[in-house]
């Protein structure tokens, strides 16, 4: 039996095999098709699954991950989508938090709303902040509302309205309206995705979900359909932000949920290549053809975020439109091999745009004329024009060089090298300045820190960016190049759900109450998170009660379980509380103490994938393949070096820089001064010389 | 010069000391227990050195920049650095050594590594009352002096040796209308400060006392060498601007600011000379909150947030404010109010500053309204001070339309209503973007706000509002923004104009209209392309009529296409647009 994990980037879609009976995997990497993602994903897995001769009746589940959603976003791709909001609240969406993200920028303006002021439609309802009903739903202006949306060719729509986090009744009254009335809109409510207090935040999140959902459903809906007409009988999982998968059902129905599937993926594949050389602190950079995504592990672990940000405007908390979903915390720049370079005031300038897959960089030969990142690095030798993606791929080195001259090199007056190596040099420092504010703007120290690179083009910049940042040490994963497909193998199954339920808690409150409110909140989150799906496996249930003294308006995190708070009962949350307050803040005050929300997570372990020892094909090792002339600025020059075949290293091998790496999926560059040993997996971990 | 230390260090001492100051932010916030703190992150923190010296400013709590570099310094005064224990912290909010009203309470912490003093942290938080005549503690009518408004600390050590002094907080206690919210706001500052020691002492620990003072003087220099890199730029040059505050009361005319900027050689001297004498209300901008605005306008055009905020940064600029004038007030003149100046002091400056840096030059904001509604709600008579923040639009510049609900300067974030609701006893009843308030341009200002707060118990609103009378003004032949208004139950034969400073009585069930101002446009209407004019109208924040007014665009009445030919005659028949603004 097998286990297909599959990711689609930007640029490239990344499939890893599993295969449970020998442990081995396999890996494959190609574009992505930009006019119809699936096609080329269906070519994909046939031919994945006949090269290694697999019937696709024996794959047991795949696991997809994809960036689908926040390209819609980005991109403003979405479908005419409207918002039904509170009287008096049309303008939630425009008014936002105010935060001024930059205090010092003149100019600064807040993100534009997914939905523009003429699509927001206010009826006459209100609840308290306790839930009871101030004003009941009109229900005759949700009819006038009903036929502006049908004038308006309106192809989805949100209701968000104050209080729904106290109660939903108000928000479910108008959905069964819409939907005996208009059946074909998809209408997503706020208190489906969000039981949170704090109303531009779940409008936001509700609004984006509405946004996404008749690009996200539709597109799962013809992936799955292909599977089955193909033979697969197994299941199909979607990452989510919070590094967990969910099943298509949940995700179709709430696409926020995996809006950034695909780094979170990476960020997963990060903590199992960690662990596996033995690294808890490390900072991960997945850089592949479109953006570089950067994310802080701790201790093992993620840093997780309760709330996520999509599209920011500038590098900075606050300047893009918030999302009450928990996910992952990365950073994600427009830093890619697909790049594009050019001029700009007599300096170069790398992205933020990415020239993809379709046409892609000058060097593919697909029609791009604008050079990019691989293609400078193409010029400067990193990459090896006929063993690219394995050899499936011929890169055209002329062209690039042809590229490079005329729009970068005679610009700027450079010679093409000169402007190859700032090409590589300017999105180094942009990734540098990424890295910085995950670690050092964090009064971490990158000397004490793994810099672990993955990513298609992760492994060439990363000795480099090591240098920079003064890391001293790199990993360079064996699976580099599909590290976010390997990741979403990794994962758990995951769906967490969160609900504002404020209670004092102290000794003398009775814990069943509280109890039935959690059960009843697990019985949602399984309805939600189609429980269906693994029928016969119960689900592991994680607590987190965010708690805080009486009168503060931030809680802190308070790990427990349902089989602890019956044991316990309210005075052991109470004293859990003290514990995490106490150790995160420095001292205790003698005053009530109140519970806010409470998340309840349900999580399906998944069985461990670790690359079985030279477990790929049991390659023979083999010394370097041939010499190869790469540009290095210590020697101002190109400089002849060796090249391996990452497939053939032997265990406990020694490689000294200048060197170049080669695997089917990435190459990896190793500095001169660096040293690397390549381990009994085929991870290479390079001892850098920061300091030279 | 080389460098002492090397490069990987620097930048991550500098980061870390950085990381100390937005730990302490993080801990205020997340700890704190007033709204202003927890959602309006109405407070800053900054890092100092044993010298006094700030090291690291959080980029949050601009009205903070002028007094935070100055308050350790002032502590030394009443405790010598060798009377000062590991576990003290020292609390301050006279405003004419703090930020320059009293409900700005400074918390100071020295720093103590291996039983030596080797620094301060430092928080700063608009606490919701500190007592006085006003709920909230911001009253402009009625005040002659700061006596009336609040309870004033000199340096006062309220912890010493990590023991808390129950005598100085009881007496804290007793002089603020919510001693639950103050005294938990007073602890959430002090553990701020805790934490930024903490990693404070980490970077000692791992780098060593010297390290750590080699890259602070590093970092110093560094920061003053980058702001008069920019200044050396700007063509040298003294450029003045003058503005009219509406009022401070019912029964005053309005109060005239003027100033001076100098560019000279590498310095930046605002000089505040012809600018009215201070006033007998709650209503005059300390020296120190209008060295904060100066110091704000010269990061805004030089360093902005490149550099965090920190002592070197200061060093180009320099103040000449005529004592008992508006902008330096002799004690014991009040200033609760001063908020209210905020970005009318920056954006003077920055008005001043627009013929020698055009392409950053906006039009007139929106002033913004901080109303405060205080009483006893409930039939226990709970009390409760509503602080709001009501924030409009910014001015159009060279380029794009101003944004809205963005503050011009300040950092606060507007209070969720939700949150709000929970809270407090009033229902916001509507919450939305003013049609036809924006100032026209061809590149127009922000929309004004409204807001509408139903009271839901008897109290008194104390208003703090401006541009009731003079509107934010535009730029080169843009136009003034809609006048702002505060209006009690409107729509109503009740109907009443209140004063943008006035306090008043309401009853249970009275809807207090809070409007804010349309900010600046940029440019002469009739230049904007008629394609963002139909954006405007088909969105509603401009009405067909005002686009033919204001912009001379005439659009189809239903389908709201763009009639060329009559745009065309329209504006070509169009006599220039008057100049506006005082």
């Amino acid at each position: 039996v097998y286990r297909l994990g599959i990711d689609i980037g930007g640029t490239f879609t990344d499939y890893v095999l599993h295969d449970e009976t020998t442990g081995t995997l396999a890996f494959h990497k190609r574009l992505t098709t930009s006019a119809d993602v699936l096609d080329g994903l269906v070519d994909g897995i046939r031919g994945l699954l006949e090269q290694h001769r697999v019937d696709i009746g024996t794959v047991r589940e795949i696991r997809h991950g994809t960036t689908l959603g926040s390209n819609v976003v980005v991109e403003r791709k979405g479908p005419k989508t409207a918002l039904i909001t509170t009287q008096g609240f049309r303008d939630i969406l425009e008014i936002q938090r105010g935060r001024r993200y930059n205090m010092f920028d003149l100019h600064i303006q807040r993100p534009t709303p997914l939905v523009p002021r003429q699509l927001v439609f206010e009826v006459r309802e209100r609840m308290t902040h306790t839930g009871e009903v101030v004003t009941p739903v009109d229900v005759r202006e949700i009819g006038d509302v009903t036929r502006r949306l049908r004038e308006l060719e309106v192809e989805s729509v949100a209701v968000c309205f104050l209080h729904a986090y106290a109660n939903a009744a108000h928000e479910r009254q108008v959905r069964d309206l819409l939907a005996g009335w208009l059946p074909n809109l998809p209408v997503t409510i706020s208190s489906d995705l969000s039981l949170q207090a704090r109303e531009y935040e779940r409008a936001s999140t509700c609004v984006m979900n509405a946004y996404v959902r008749p690009v996200i459903g539709p597109y799962l809906r013809r992936l799955g359909a292909w599977l089955r007409a193909a033979g697969f009988r197994g299941d199909l999982f979607v990452m989510q932000c919070n590094g967990g998968l969910g099943t298509v059902d949940t995700v179709a129905q709430f696409p926020v949920r995996m809006i950034e599937s695909g780094p979170a993926a990476g960020a997963i594949a990060a903590v199992q290549y960690g662990r596996q050389v033995g690294a808890t602190d490390v900072m991960a950079l997945d850089m592949g053809g479109t953006t570089a995504k950067v994310c802080f592990i701790e201790r093992g672990h993620p840093l997780m975020v309760q709330q996520l940000e999509i599209a920011r405007m500038v590098m900075r908390r606050g300047s893009g439109l918030p999302l009450d979903v928990p996910a992952i915390d990365l950073v994600e720049i427009g830093a890619g091999g697909g790049s594009i370079a050019r001029p700009r005031l007599g300096t170069i300038q790398v992205g933020p745009d990415s020239a993809g897959a379709d046409p892609g960089p000058i060097c593919y030969g697909r029609g791009g004329s604008q050079p990019t990142v691989t293609d400078a690095n193409l010029v400067l030798g990193y990459l090896n024009p006929r063993y690219f993606l394995g050899g499936r791929m011929a890169l055209d080195r002329d062209r690039a060089v042809e590229g490079i001259q005329a729009h970068v090199a005679d610009p700027l007056g450079l010679d093409v090298t000169r402007a190859a190596w700032g090409i590589h040099e300017v999105v180094n420092a942009n990734m540098v300045q990424a890295l910085r504010m995950m670690s050092v703007a964090r009064g971490r120290d990158p000397r004490l820190l793994t810099l672990v690179a993955t990513g298609g083009a992760g492994p060439t910049h990363a000795c480099r960016l090591a240098r920079e940042l003064g890391v001293g040490t790199v990993l360079l994963p064996m699976g580099a190049g599909v590290a976010s497909a390997l990741g979403l193998l990794a994962a758990d199954m995951r769906f967490d759900l969160v609900r504002t339920d404020l209670r004092r808690i102290d000794g003398d409150v009775p814990i069943e109450p509280i109890l039935l409110r959690l059960s009843e909140l697990r019985e949602r989150a399984l309805a939600l998170a189609g429980g269906a799906a693994r029928q016969g496996e119960a689900p592991r249930v994680d607590c987190v009660v965010s708690m805080r003294y009486v009168g503060q308006g931030f809680e802190v995190a308070v790990p427990t379980t349902l089989d602890q708070l019956m044991a316990r009962g309210a005075a052991g949350l109470v004293d859990a509380f003290r514990q995490v307050y106490e150790a995160t803040y420095g001292e205790l005050v003698d005053e009530p103490v109140e519970a806010v929300h409470w998340k309840l997570s349900l999580v399906w372990a998944s069985p461990d994938v670790t690359l079985s020892e030279r477990g790929r094909r049991g390659a023979a090792a083999r010394g370097p393949t041939r010499p190869c002339a790469v540009f290095l600025p210590e020697a101002n020059g190109y400089v002849t070096c060796p090249v391996y075949d990452r497939e053939h290293l032997p265990p406990d091998g020694i490689i000294e820089g200048p060197a170049v790496v080669e695997d089917a999926e990435s190459t990896a560059v190793i500095l001169p001064g660096d040293q690397a040993r390549v381990d009994a997996y085929g991870n290479i971990t390079v001892k850098v010389r920061w300091d030279v | 010069v080389a460098s002492l230390v090397d490069p990987v260090t620097l930048s991550v001492v500098w980061g870390g000391l950085v990381a100390a100051a937005e730990e302490a932010a993080s801990t205020v916030q997340h700890t704190g227990y007033s709204e202003a703190v927890r959602e309006g992150r109405d407070f800053s923190a900054g890092v100092f050195d044993i010298a006094g010296r700030l090291l690291a400013q959080v980029d949050i709590g601009p009205g903070h920049l002028g007094s935070m570099p100055f308050a350790v310094q002032h502590m030394l005064r009443y405790y010598p650095l060798e009377t000062l224990a590991p576990g003290d912290a020292v609390y301050l909010n006279d405003l004419y050594m703090g930020s320059g009203h009293l409900p700005d309470v400074y918390c100071m912490v020295p720093v103590f590594f291996r039983e030596l003093c080797v620094g301060f942290a430092v928080t700063c938080c608009h606490h919701v009352d500190v007592g006085g005549s006003a709920p909230g503690s911001q009253g402009v009518e009625g005040i002659v002096d700061h006596y009336q408004e609040g309870l004033r600390l000199l340096p006062v050590r309220v912890y010493h040796q990590g023991i808390p002094n129950p005598e100085v907080l009881r007496i804290i206690e007793g002089n603020v209308r919510l001693p639950h919210k103050v005294l938990g706001d007073l602890r959430a500052q002090r553990l701020g400060c805790l934490a930024a020691a903490h990693r404070m002492c980490g970077l000692l620990e791992r780098y060593g006392a010297d390290t750590v003072t080699a890259c602070a003087d590093e970092i110093l220099d560094r920061s003053e060498r980058a702001v008069r890199e920019v200044i050396a730029r700007i063509p040298p040059g003294r450029h003045e601007a003058e503005e009219y505050i509406d009022d401070c009361g019912r029964g005053t005319g309005p109060i005239r600011i003027r100033v001076a900027v100098e560019i000279q050689g590498t310095d930046l001297v605002f000089d505040f000379t012809g600018t009215d004498p201070q006033t007998a209300s709650g209503l005059n901008s300390p020296l120190n909150f209008t060295r904060s605005y100066c110091y704000w306008v010269t990061k805004a055009i030089t360093t902005q947030h490149v550099i965090p905020q920190n002592e070197g940064q200061m060093r180009p600029v320099r103040l000449v404010a005529p004592e008992g004038s508006f902008v330096n007030p002799r004690p014991p003149g009040g200033a609760g109010a001063r908020a209210l100046l905020n970005h009318r002091l920056a954006e003077l400056l920055l008005h001043a500053l627009a013929p020698a840096v055009p392409h950053l030059a906006t039009g007139a904001n929106s002033s913004f309204a901080n109303p405060t509604f205080g009483g006893a709600a409930g039939p226990t008579g709970t009390p409760f001070v509503f602080y709001d923040v009501v924030v409009g639009g910014l001015g159009g510049f060279r380029g794009a339309d101003g944004s809205e609900c963005i503050a011009p300067v300040f950092s606060v974030e507007l209070i969720p209503v939700e949150i709000t609701e929970a809270m407090e006893p009033v229902r916001i009843e509507r919450y939305a973007l003013v049609t036809d308030s924006a100032g026209a341009g061809q590149y127009r200002g922000g929309c004004g706000i409204r807001k509408d707060i139903r009271v839901l118990c008897d109290g008194r609103f104390t208003n703090l509002a401006d541009r009731h009378r003079f509107p934010a003004w535009g730029l080169f032949d843009g136009k003034p923004g809609a006048l702002a208004a505060t209006i009690l139950n409107p729509d109503t034969p009740g109907e009443t104009a209140l004063h943008s400073k006035g306090s008043y009585h309401v009853k249970a069930g009275d809807l207090i209209r809070v409007q804010v101002a349309g900010a600046g446009g940029y440019g002469d209407p009739r230049l904007r392309d008629p394609a963002a004019v139909r954006r405007d109208v088909i969105e509603g924040l401009v009405s067909v009529e005002a686009a033919r007014r204001e912009y001379g665009v005439v659009l189809h009445p239903v389908t709201r296409e763009v009639d060329v030919d009559g745009t065309r005659a329209l504006r070509d028949r169009g006599e220039r647009p008057e100049t506006p603004g005082p």
